[in-house]
């Protein structure tokens, strides 16, 4: 579920023609400088730690962020299926 | 007097688009014979209007205001943003029809419905990837609906078949002759974003397709509540399901064809209602 405001969306600007090269790894720390997220989510977003972003991020931007991280949709289903959740308590 | 001729309903999975010249043969070769049999039924309807139902895909709202209906009453509306779409899709922008979109508005509204409106709506994979395969030339005018069903809470599918209920009389009350066919899409089952992505739950379909066949509305409404908490998040989708078979009047379907499909990430369904008097 989508609980954090920011980090939600960052997800969603990067949907942008420019999303991709905003996040480039050479990018991001200043993309970040626009999102006021906490520092644990800032250190998951540069980390790539998805299992921690999991939990407050709208599942259809979480799909649409692990693309544009490089992960096809067998990667993707690799990640998301690796993270241990109590789904029916983070999705309802 | 405008009349409601049609109503359909089918998968919009973005991998349609995104895959298409790289899918299996065999998967393509169901979505060309099954789509263009929903374009073949639908043209020879010659629809003056086509409203469709959706979920908006994270591309015209955001937390800032998610809209529960919004119906859009542009004169036209902007083609498919995504990346993916833009070598399939054909058109830049697409027709509305904003004098029945407002009258469907101010009729809601008396009927103690609260949708919102927009006069500026782009139009995703969600409505344009079965507007895309049916290949329907010439365009009818669009009246898009949008409504949220990527972050909850959702509309109810008791709403939804008020909502369909309620698009039927006003579609009737509309004083201009006009044909119109609605068309909802999304479903069937699917998982995204979510621990158990590629999750296609052919159980959860089967049992929906019964219930479109002969349920009544109110067991219907109860039975697939409590089905949509155990299947994946996209199966919310089905809820503009629920808008086409209750604007045809809840009186069976033909299903022009299910198959679950693990590459497009759904189980994909096709179908046409049956349209009461």
């Amino acid at each position: 579920m989508a609980t954090d405001y920011w980090l939600n969306k960052l997800l969603f600007d990067l949907q942008g023609p420019e999303g991709k090269s905003r996040w480039a790894p050479e990018n991001r720390e200043g993309t970040l400088e626009a999102y006021p997220v906490s520092s644990e989510i800032r250190q998951a977003l540069l980390d790539d730690d998805y299992e921690y972003l999991y939990p407050m991020t709208n599942p259809y931007l979480m799909r649409f962020f692990l693309l544009i991280c490089g992960h096809d949709d067998k990667k993707s289903i690799e990640i998301l299926s690796s993270i241990n959740v109590n789904e029916e308590k983070v999705h309802g | 007097m405008a009349k409601l001729v049609g109503s359909f309903a089918a998968g919009h999975a973005p991998n349609v688009a995104r895959l298409w010249d790289s899918m299996a043969f065999e998967s393509r070769e169901w979505l060309t014979t099954h789509y263009d049999e929903m374009g073949r039924r639908l043209k020879a309807l010659d629809p003056d209007v086509l409203i469709i139902h959706s979920t908006d895909h994270w591309v015209n709202f955001f937390l800032d205001n998610i809209p529960a209906f919004c119906v859009g009453i542009g004169d036209e509306h902007g083609g498919p943003p995504e990346p993916f779409m833009k070598p399939v899709f054909p058109y830049e922008s697409l027709s509305g029809h904003p004098d029945l979109a407002r009258h469907i508005v101010e009729f809601a509204l008396n009927a103690d419905f609260d949708p919102s409106y927009s006069m500026k709506l782009k139009l995703d994979h969600g409505m344009c990837v079965p507007v895309w395969r049916m290949d329907l030339k010439p365009m009818p005018a669009i009246v898009p609906v949008f409504m949220n069903l990527v972050e909850k809470p959702f509309p109810t599918p008791k709403r939804c078949l008020a909502w369909g209920h309620m698009l039927r009389d006003a579609i009737e009350a509309y004083p201009d002759d006009l044909r119109v066919v609605v068309l909802g899409t999304g479903g069937l089952s699917h998982s995204i974003g979510e621990t158990t992505m590629g999750w296609v739950d052919e159980p959860f379909d089967l049992a929906c397709i019964e219930l479109f066949k002969s349920a009544s509305d109110e067991k219907f409404a109860d039975d697939l509540s409590k089905m949509l908490e155990k299947t994946g998040n996209g199966g919310a989708e089905l809820r503009a399901w629920i808008v086409a078979h209750a604007v045809a009047g809840s009186q069976g379907f033909d299903l022009i064809g299910y198959t679950p499909m693990p590459d497009m990430l759904i189980g994909c369904g096709v179908a046409e209602w049956r349209i009461a008097a």
